[in-house]
């Protein structure tokens, strides 16, 4: 049977999400290879949702343990999607106040987290050509690149909020959150931990 | 990292409403339809209602001010911004404030000018070489709103009023779709309308609603303004007068060089023409009472003026 490029995807509890990504050496044909392959399952699955987008995705979601990451260049609106690649992101510099927002995560189903993170980042990586390039993100992108970096130290956002009974929702499908039972649905679930 | 889409609640009753649900259903996740019940006895069409219905979408029907609020008191949504079009039921300042972002109105001129219920039809009977569509989030004022977007359209033919309404219902969506997702992602501040209009006639003005006795001819005024109404009141309520005893609509006429006696028609060849308070109008097309619309020439052909 034919295969959807987003049934590449990985989800908990696939232990490789707990891993360290390795960092790319030489920019080949085999790493636009993978970026595509990033950007084809992510499409295909945003078309397989209703009430939720993928702003961004790294290269261990799809089970290639390398540190890249594609960030959809438009975070609101919904055609077309378009997205920029950066290898080997790191954290130059968090600053700014915490802030808490929704956020959810291809590899992680079912589950929204109200997830606190510094509103300001600095970071540095390599685009697609090999050229280093700067990023100061603040608000949301801000949030995104902590999200995706954490990806490549095998860093998931529930870690973040995993003691805090108030943050875990699902969405329902009318495109709602509701809040989870945390003693039930969460703290002892062993597909999370 | 995924995040939940941004959805909107959707306001509309009349038929322009409806083909800006279909555009935006498109482009946007909308969470609720609120719309006019539909009235006891009616027949027909409602076409917010049915469309609402065929797209599978959550649908509120409060049929005025107060039921309006009451729905808002049940917290029924979670989307952050509203968008209004053809709506026709006033919405009070706690179902605005309940979104964060407010409730983002498409209205069909260059704001301020042709604030109001017809501001189409008021374009067309003025003569403007431009109007175009404004997006103004709706305060409780008439049409004085903030301005998120404006976009131009020039009015380089004489056109209809069904003709304008349609290229603008097609801008107003573009404008929608290209500025909403801005405007949520925070990258637009809203501006008075005084300060950021791009309207070549920026003071306010205002358009009335237009009522039967409007499409009435008086030969008294000027051909080109008779023209104008022939245009604008194509749809509701038509310009309406009596040759040779009989009831007929205009529904084309252009303006040509004569004098004579306002309303008595004068028959040049073919051609019927009626003069007016200043030049008078050849009448192109019209449509006798009981009849299908007809030619001047045909119409001079089956009637004795």
């Amino acid at each position: 049977m034919a295969k959807n490029p987003r049934d590449n995807i990985i989800t908990l509890p696939n232990p490789h999400l707990r891993q360290r990504s390795k960092k790319i050496g030489l920019i080949t044909p085999e790493v636009r290879k993978l970026i595509a392959s990033m950007e084809a399952a992510v499409k295909d699955w945003d078309k397989s949702r209703e009430h939720e987008v993928t702003v961004a995705f790294a290269a261990v979601q799809i089970d290639k343990l390398y540190r890249v990451i594609i960030v959809r260049d438009d975070f609101e609106h919904k055609t077309p999607a378009r997205y920029s690649a950066l290898i080997n992101p790191v954290v130059v510099k968090v600053e700014g106040d915490i802030e808490r927002d929704y956020e959810g995560c291809l590899s992680i189903q079912h589950i929204y987290g109200h997830v606190p993170r510094h509103n300001k980042v600095r970071i540095k990586a390599l685009d697609i050509n090999g050229k280093e390039v700067r990023v100061k993100a603040e608000g949301f992108l801000a949030r995104v690149l902590q999200h995706e970096i954490d990806h490549m130290n095998g860093r998931l956002f529930i870690d973040h909020i995993k003691d805090d009974p108030q943050a875990f929702f699902k969405l329902k499908s009318d495109g709602h959150l509701e809040q989870l039972d945390y003693e039930k649905d969460v703290r002892d679930n062993r597909l999370l931990w | 990292m995924k995040k939940m889409s941004e959805t909107i609640v959707f306001f509309g009753s009349g038929p322009v409403a409806a083909e800006a649900l279909q555009c935006l259903n498109e482009d946007f996740v909308i969470e609720a339809v609120v719309t006019k019940p539909v009235p006891p006895h009616h027949r027909g069409d409602f076409p917010v209602l049915s469309l609402a219905k065929k797209l599978g979408l959550q649908v509120y029907t409060p049929s005025n001010k107060q039921e309006l609020s009451e729905l808002f008191l049940t917290k029924p949504v979670q989307s952050k911004l509203g968008i209004v079009i053809d709506y026709g039921i006033i919405i009070s300042r706690d179902v605005i404030d309940y979104f964060p972002l407010g409730i983002v109105n498409s209205h069909f001129s260059l704001l301020p000018r042709w604030r109001g219920a017809d501001p189409i039809t008021a374009a067309i009977l003025h003569g403007d070489s431009e109007t175009g569509i404004s997006l103004m989030l709706i305060d409780e004022k008439l049409d004085e709103g903030e301005l998120l977007a404006q976009a131009p359209y020039e009015i380089s033919s004489p056109l209809t009023t069904p003709q304008l309404t349609k290229d603008l219902i097609e801008l107003s969506h573009q404008t929608l779709v290209a500025v909403v997702p801005d405007y949520v992602a925070g990258h637009i501040t809203p501006a008075p309308q005084e300060q950021v209009s791009i309207a070549l006639l920026d003071s306010p003005t205002y358009s009335r609603k237009l009522t039967k006795e409007d499409g009435v001819i008086d030969w008294q005024k000027p051909a080109q303004q008779i023209e104008r109404e022939i245009r604008a009141y194509i749809d509701w309520p038509k310009s309406r007068t009596q040759l040779g005893g009989i009831d007929v609509i205009i529904t084309a006429a252009k303006v040509i060089e004569l004098t004579g006696e306002p309303g008595k028609p004068v028959i040049q060849g073919k051609k019927l023409i009626l003069p007016c308070g200043k030049q008078a109008l050849q009448i192109i097309k019209l449509k006798p009472a009981g009849k299908q619309e007809m030619t001047a020439e045909a119409f001079l052909a089956g009637y004795n003026l």
